[in-house]
């Protein structure tokens, strides 16, 4: 991050804050998305994100990478959700899952197969392929060894296959 | 599809994760909302504020470990203030407690100096040999324990998290692990055995110390004292600045 952008947002300078947030916003959304389900909780995780990122810019240590800190405050403010909504059921949950129909074609099945997915595989899957991390960087950010993220990746898409086989599967006997 | 399979699932992601200008001002408007509201709030760091460009060019010239660098450390710490008053908050009433630094110099090259700032009207500072424990004064012998410690290791915080956290379990029946950034940017280990008024809490911040070590630093005290001692911990917490 630019660093005169870092002084501004020290200050307590909105719009400096404001054109982070325009830079980093998708790359937030995406990291929420591999954790939370919801799309009303990826809304609530990512604010509350960049509200922390704000109050606690003086804590980040400019030798490091901003989007690591940044992913490391929006993946606990997704956890501290989890925990927090534990044992309640979203109505808007309920009413946004959809039946797979007819017209739904290749892409939705994947889309959903994803969605299925245990964050922990979804995660990686998402930081590797959409925000296209190194394994080093997933690791250091997730704090575990390269190899668990090898492993974690090779799972997760061979749950995808699984998952897109047997909907095709089934489709062939219908 | 096998071939296929990575760039799909970009494609699938970017689909499903809705980046629409009305989502994001959305979610903007929330945040303008809240951080108008309450101003940044400002981590204490005394000797830039207070020294300016001065004590920002001692920083960059530092070359810590040789004697140069040993003095450039001698005169970083002698720019924090001997003394000063902390607001904190305290049972949902706020109070301004008079602090007190202590220099946590070490004489292993391979552990970091550090300061902190303690209340020093209500908590005495013990050194010991290879740590530093902040414990409550007068304190009643048959009480639950409250104490701060503070200790290094040679092993990061990653490297000791299971090894303390199987240790813990052992004790304490509610046992929660946690990445934060207050009271200090940590891997923040909470403990809890009951919910009597004296059951004991155990809260352990694993700090990386910048040399590929940790600091320990634990908190002691009992589930009622979560808002008076709990709370006057983290305040001094706040104040633990790592020097070299």
């Amino acid at each position: 991050m630019e660093k005169k952008v870092l002084k501004k947002i020290k200050k307590g300078d909105t719009k400096a804050f404001r054109s982070l947030y325009d830079h980093y916003i998708d790359h937030a959304l995406v990291v929420a998305y591999g954790i939370l389900k919801d799309k009303t909780d990826v809304n609530d995780a990512v604010q509350e994100a960049f509200i922390r990122v704000f109050r606690n810019i003086h804590s980040y240590d400019e030798s490091k990478s901003f989007k690591a800190w940044l992913s490391r405050i929006v993946m606990n403010e997704c956890y501290r959700l989890i925990e927090k909504r534990k044992n309640v059921v979203s109505i808007e949950s309920i009413a946004d899952s959809r039946s797979v129909t007819e017209e739904d074609g290749e892409d939705e099945d994947l889309t959903r197969a994803i969605e299925q997915l245990d964050e922990i595989y979804r995660l990686p899957i998402v930081l590797k392929y959409v925000e296209e991390y190194s394994l080093r960087e997933i690791a250091e950010l997730l704090e575990i060894p390269e190899n668990t993220v090898k492993t974690r990746l090779f799972n997760g898409k061979k749950k995808l296959k699984e998952h897109l086989e047997k909907v095709y599967a089934e489709e062939e006997l219908t | 599809m096998n071939e296929h399979l990575e760039h799909d699932i970009k494609q699938a992601v970017k689909r499903e994760v809705d980046t629409s200008p009305e989502r994001k001002e959305s979610i903007w408007a929330g945040i303008e909302a809240e951080i108008s509201s309450q101003p940044i709030r400002r981590k204490r760091k005394p000797f830039i504020l207070l020294y300016g460009s001065a004590a920002a060019a001692i920083l960059l010239s530092a070359t810590f470990g040789t004697e140069p660098g040993q003095a450039v450390v001698k005169s970083i710490k002698e720019l924090f203030v001997a003394e000063k008053n902390v607001p904190i908050s305290v049972e949902g009433e706020k109070e301004t407690t008079k602090t007190a630094l202590h220099d946590g110099t070490q004489q292993n090259q391979t552990k970091a100096d550090y300061v902190i700032y303690y209340d020093k009207d209500r908590y005495e500072l013990k050194s010991q040999h290879d740590r530093d424990v902040i414990v409550a004064k007068n304190y009643p012998g048959n009480a639950p324990l409250v104490q701060l410690e503070i200790k290094q290791e040679g092993k990061t915080p990653n490297q000791l998290q299971e090894k303390i956290l199987s240790e813990v379990k052992k004790t304490y029946a509610t046992v929660q692990v946690e990445e934060v950034t207050e009271p200090i940017v940590s891997t923040k280990i909470y403990a809890q055995n009951g919910n009597e008024w004296n059951s004991p809490v155990k809260v352990i911040y694993l700090v990386s110390n910048q040399k590929e070590g940790s600091f320990i630093i634990t908190e002691d005290y009992f589930v009622e004292a979560s808002e008076g001692h709990g709370a006057r911990m983290n305040a001094m917490l706040q104040t633990f600045k790592i020097v070299n």
